[in-house]
């Protein structure tokens, strides 16, 4: 990041420098000023041999001028020369405590160095000297984000933005701590912004892609992928995002030619790897996503998640011993990972081996103590070794953390009637019935929603507006059957009700906005 | 059936999000029971052709499919429809969307034992030359005149044959009040005398209430299967109402369907249906697989009900609570404890389902302590439990197939035309996959959808018809050198129904007890042999049968013959001792 940054920020910082501390000179030292001004101009032309011997004259003559120090900081400081600079900085600092652009490089380096916190104290301390320092702000929101301080480097770098609103990599910066901090309609409308000052800027491109698919937009973010690559095709993120929203549209052979693009540039490109894997695994290709997984491991044989999708992959095709070895390695690299023994735990329950499965959930869920999945199996380990207590109590706490499984509310049901609680077994049923139900007429609703388009494609509204009602009916928190409803009743002049509609539309799904068109 | 972990690199730190599988898509495991080295002593040979069963069943587009509608096949009924002792095959034929012009549809064929083994087509002759979207078939002799009636169930509307005793059948469906006021999709059937009055009545499952007109297809991109579009459904679509119609005598059938409680089962999509007396209380049971649903197990109240208690008895789910894509049934006692066990098969990606029947009106699900969990690429339809070398433990067989054609594109999927799965009942519990030790036909890959299990031969081994999708039928001819004994027994209900559809039988045989029962339907949309067949191992001689008559009345005999045919009468043994 500190790279990126740094191409932007330097020169401009050095000319900002110079101008500030122009004042109240000497005719001796002007001549060391003339010295300083010539120099920067070499640094601005790259002249970095020229600018060094510049600024080592003017520190001869003067050693006590903290713009030569600067000057040789920045030097060095192009040159990659990093605690060359530093200490030059810290030089001009000490002469000059209030030269806000010696804070600022100061701590762009450190952060380049790694040295965060000493980083985001030298911008502050930039800022404090000068509020409205572009720069400052910049880097300081910059490395906030990178630091991980998401909510700090949203306010900082919106400050940035407000001194500098055009520039684009700022608000590109924003934009995604804007989306990681969930608000996506405030990214989406940042990045488009950055984007008209920049249209080249790819990975804002990117960005807007995945803010897109966040929101539900798979096109929309389809077509920004597709816009980073074409700015730069090498951009791998920008590929595996595009490979993972093609998967997730049903474009499974796209996304596998595109994944295996950036996997040929990059094969150690593991996220895309991986992804490959899934695609293959989608398509049924479960040999050709094994291949893919086995080169993986290979290539890195500290990767537990490729050891993990390996040993899916491997038991999907009734590669029992495989599987298993493979799920215990993902579990012996990364002893955090709770899937490892939960999914190894449902092999070895499937296979019979109960005990064992029972010993692997209970490591699952020492590992992530809310995992809805792991409990609800330890729960069905117990029923059916007849500890019908414990089995309640994972049933429960499932339901605590997902209540809206219904499995877990069958096998609840399942065990208190075995414990002959007819009344709450009797509830748990009917919990189970009722979800079992919501579900079947949520993809009921998605049939009603294509019968009523299809009418439409017949010009029969009235027939579409009634599968467009039932489809609410059926499912009044899907955003396309209340959107399509209410296209369909602007068109018969139902305006009233077609607002209505498109507002609960909205609300379910923000970026579905109606065409302008009138009826 | 999985959520898919999608990692995105953008936006530095990478979060990586693992894959979490449904339960029901990580369904395999070890194969932990060890398969026997020494070499089989049976096996399969396909008879069809030489046997003259040869012509085309028609379902659906052969590549691509665009409703629901052309995937599910067709069933078998074995029928000895000329009531001379040789099981007569009956064979549902289906259609295409296009349709065929009048004189060259298909239609259904039944194929007369020569006794030879060998058949005819007697189809035309017989008065079954009826075309449609035929689904499944089912026999029972409606009117107790001893000869086989035959139900068969459509897309469309149902047709019962009534068998005129000459060779020929008329269709009485309007007669007998089974016309339907719309279109329905008839599936299993079965014969049952729920009521115990001496009349069969007549069950009859229904998969979708399918509009063609409204349903989506696979244009529309909402249905896809591992990323390639398929035909839609069922969730999504209206699900079917089962039916119950109550045989009047007098030729009519009554729909008691609502009044009966047949209509209130939790789930829907039935498919496979079979009869057991589930509770043994000596009222038959109706078990419906339901397909993405929760199953049906309809308990007789004995008073002219039903109560669904599939979910309360553990028999509706799979062993972690999900609904399961049931297609076929077969009941049986495969641990020889004296109750009904319940085998359904499921789509791929899951594991069949074996519910013990603990006796106490509960299923144990014993899916993967058996070993049956080591497969789930298969996904199965037509089922039974047949045993294989008479050792007196029963053992499955798995008729499979995919339902999309199209997955013929997909590169490692188990393929549109599958091979069949053989389980060998080890006796203790435990299964044995022995399909590839069996080898061709077992191992030849169909579309396979119906089998009706039945002795054609009538040599004391059980042997297989098959429906297949687009093809000609198989017969697999059960071949067994192991020497064991075995007894059939042909029951003929005197008071109780002719067919003797609910009767259970026990055999004891050196000392060791074998029940079964009667049954109507069974499999996928098919009916098998109503003769109940027991393998008795080395045992040479029975020392007694018991039977307990759908009426109620239990009656014994002792001393029977092994390695023959018996036919017991209602009426013709002793009296015994109730029991149970």
């Amino acid at each position: 990041m500190f790279r990126r940054l740094s191409s932007i920020a330097v020169a401009a910082a050095l000319l900002v420098a110079g101008a500030a501390t122009v004042g109240a000179q000497t005719q001796a030292a002007s001549d060391v000023d003339a010295m300083i001004v010539r120099g920067e101009r070499l640094v601005a032309a790259n002249r970095l041999d020229e600018a060094a011997s510049i600024a080592n004259e003017a520190l001869a003559r003067r050693p006590e001028s903290a713009r030569a120090h600067y000057l040789l900081g920045v030097v060095h400081e192009r040159r990659q020369q990093l605690d060359a600079a530093a200490a030059e900085y810290r030089a001009a600092i000490a002469r000059a405590p209030q030269l806000a652009e010696a804070h600022d490089r100061l701590g762009f380096v450190l952060g380049t160095q790694g040295r965060s916190d000493e980083a985001i104290a030298e911008f502050e301390r930039a800022i404090a000297i000068r509020p409205a320092f572009f720069d400052a702000q910049y880097h300081l929101g910059a490395t906030l984000w990178w630091t991980k301080q998401v909510d700090r480097a949203r306010v900082a770098l919106g400050r940035a933005v407000r001194l500098r609103p055009a520039h684009a990599e700022a608000r590109y910066y924003l934009a995604v701590a804007e989306r990681q901090s969930g608000d996506l309609a405030a990214a989406i409308r940042d990045l488009r912004v950055a984007l008209r000052y920049a249209p080249g800027l790819a990975i804002a491109h990117t960005q807007l892609g995945a803010a897109l698919q966040a929101s539900g937009d798979l096109d929309g973010a389809i077509g920004e992928f597709r816009r980073a690559l074409d700015i730069d095709p090498t951009l791998s993120d920008a590929g595996n995002s595009l490979g993972l929203a093609l998967m997730q549209r049903g474009d499974a052979d796209e996304a596998i030619q595109t994944l295996r693009a950036v996997i040929a540039r990059y094969p150690d490109h593991t996220a895309a790897r991986l992804n490959l894997g899934t695609a293959l695994m989608q398509k049924g290709d479960l040999a050709g996503a094994t291949a893919e997984y086995r080169e993986l491991t290979r290539r890195d044989p500290t990767n537990a998640e490729g050891f993990y999708d390996l040993g899916l992959a491997l038991k999907q095709q009734d590669e029992f011993d495989e599987a298993e070895g493979a799920l215990r390695t993902a579990m012996r690299i990364d002893t955090a990972l709770p899937e490892a023994p939960y999914t190894l735990g449902v092999v070895l329950w499937q296979t019979g081996r109960a005990d064992e499965a029972a010993a692997l959930f209970e490591n699952a869920l020492a590992r992530r103590p809310r995992y809805a999945d792991a409990h609800y199996m330890l729960g069905t380990v117990f029923r059916q070794q007849g500890d019908l207590e414990r089995a309640v109590a994972e049933f429960r706490e499932t339901i605590r953390i997902n209540p809206a499984s219904s499995e877990a509310h069958t096998s609840l049901g399942q065990a208190l009637q075995a414990q002959h609680d007819g009344e709450g077994s009797a509830a748990a049923f009917a919990e189970a019935e009722r979800l079992r139900k919501r579900k079947a007429d949520a993809q009921a609703a998605v049939f009603a929603v294509n019968a009523g388009l299809e009418r439409l494609k017949r010009d029969d509204l009235a027939a579409a507006i009634a599968r467009f009602r039932d489809a609410v009916r059926l499912d009044p928190d899907s955003a396309q059957a209340h959107f399509q409803l209410a296209l369909a009743l602007r068109r018969s002049g139902a305006l009233v009700e077609s607002r209505r509609e498109l507002q609960a539309a909205e609300r379910l799904a923000p970026h579905l906005k109606a065409p302008d068109s009138q009826p | 059936m999985s959520r898919v972990g999608i990692r995105p690199t953008i936006a530095s730190p990478t979060l990586a999000v693992f894959v979490v599988l449904a339960l029901t898509a990580i369904r395999s495991g070890f194969a932990f029971v060890h398969e026997a080295p020494a070499a089989l002593s049976f096996s399969f040979s396909n008879v069809a052709r030489a046997a003259g069963l040869d012509r085309m069943i028609v379902y659906g587009g052969a590549d691509a499919n665009k409703y629901l509608l052309e995937t599910t096949g067709t069933g078998v009924a074995a029928i000895d429809y000329d009531h001379d002792g040789w099981l007569d095959l009956f064979f549902v034929n289906g259609s295409t969307l296009e349709g065929f012009p009048a004189a060259t549809a298909p239609t259904n064929h039944l194929y007369r034992n020569r006794r030879d083994g060998t058949f005819e087509d007697v189809t035309a002759k017989a008065g079954l030359a009826a075309s449609g979207w035929g689904q499944g078939a089912c026999v029972g002799d409606y009117d107790n005149d001893g000869h086989d009636d035959l139900f068969v169930s459509y897309f469309g509307h149902n047709r019962l044959y009534h068998n005129r005793a000459d060779g020929t059948f008329e269709d009485v469906t309007r007669s007998a009040g089974l016309t339907n006021a719309g279109t329905r999709w008839g599936t299993g059937c079965a014969f049952l005398d729920y009521d115990r009055d001496g009349r069969l009545d007549l069950f009859v499952a229904n998969y979708i209430d399918l509009d063609l007109a409204t349903a989506p297809t696979p244009e529309s991109g909402l249905c896809r299967y591992k990323g390639i579009k398929v035909a839609c459904g069922p969730p999504g679509l209206t699900g079917g109402r089962n039916a119950l119609y109550h045989n009047r005598g007098n030729g009519a059938f009554e729909d008691v369907s609502e009044r009966a409680g047949i209509t209130r089962a939790k789930g829907t999509y039935g498919l496979g249906v079979s009869t057991l007396d589930f509770d043994n209380d000596g009222w038959t049971d109706l078990y419906v697989a339901n397909d993405s649903n929760p199953s049906a197990l309809y308990r007789n109240n004995r008073d002219g009900t039903f109560t669904d208690v599939g979910v309360i008895s553990g028999c509706a789910y799979s062993q972690d609570g999900k609904p399961q894509a049931g297609m076929g049934v077969a009941i049986g006692d495969y641990d020889r404890n004296g109750t009904m066990d319940v085998f359904k098969t499921n789509f791929a990606g899951d594991t069949s389902t074996l519910y013990a029947n603990t006796g106490d009106g509960l299923c144990e699900d014993r899916t993967f302590a058996s070993g049956i969990g080591v497969n789930t690429r298969w996904l199965g339809w037509g089922t039974g439990w047949i045993d294989l070398d008479n050792d007196g433990w029963p053992d499955l067989f798995l008729t499979n197939g995919h339902v999309y054609p199209e997955v013929a594109q997909l590169k490692t999927e188990a393929g549109y035309k599958q091979r069949k799965v053989v389980y060998l009942n080890l006796g203790n519990g435990r299964f044995s996959d022995i399909s590839e030790r069996l080898g061709e036909p077992v191992t030849t890959a169909k579309a396979g959808r119906g089998a009706a299990f039945v002795d054609f031969d009538n040599d004391g081994h059980v042997d297989v018809a098959i429906s297949n999708v687009n093809d000609t039928p198989d017969l697999f001819r059960l071949q067994d050198r192991s020497g064991h004994h075995w007894v059939t027994l042909a029951l003929v209900g005197t008071k109780s129904n002719r067919n003797a559809i609910g009767a259970r039988v026990r055999s004891v045989a050196a000392g060791i007890a074998h029940w079964d029962e009667v049954r109507g339907g069974g499999s996928y949309l098919s009916q098998n042999d109503f003769r109940v067949h027991f393998g008795l191992g080395d045992a040479a001689t029975i020392e007694r049968v018991d039977v307990r008559w759908p009426n109620g009345l239990e009656e014994s005999w002792d001393g029977l013959t092994v390695d023959t045919f018996h036919v017991l009468k209602e009426g013709s043994g002793h009296a015994q001792r109730p029991s149970r």
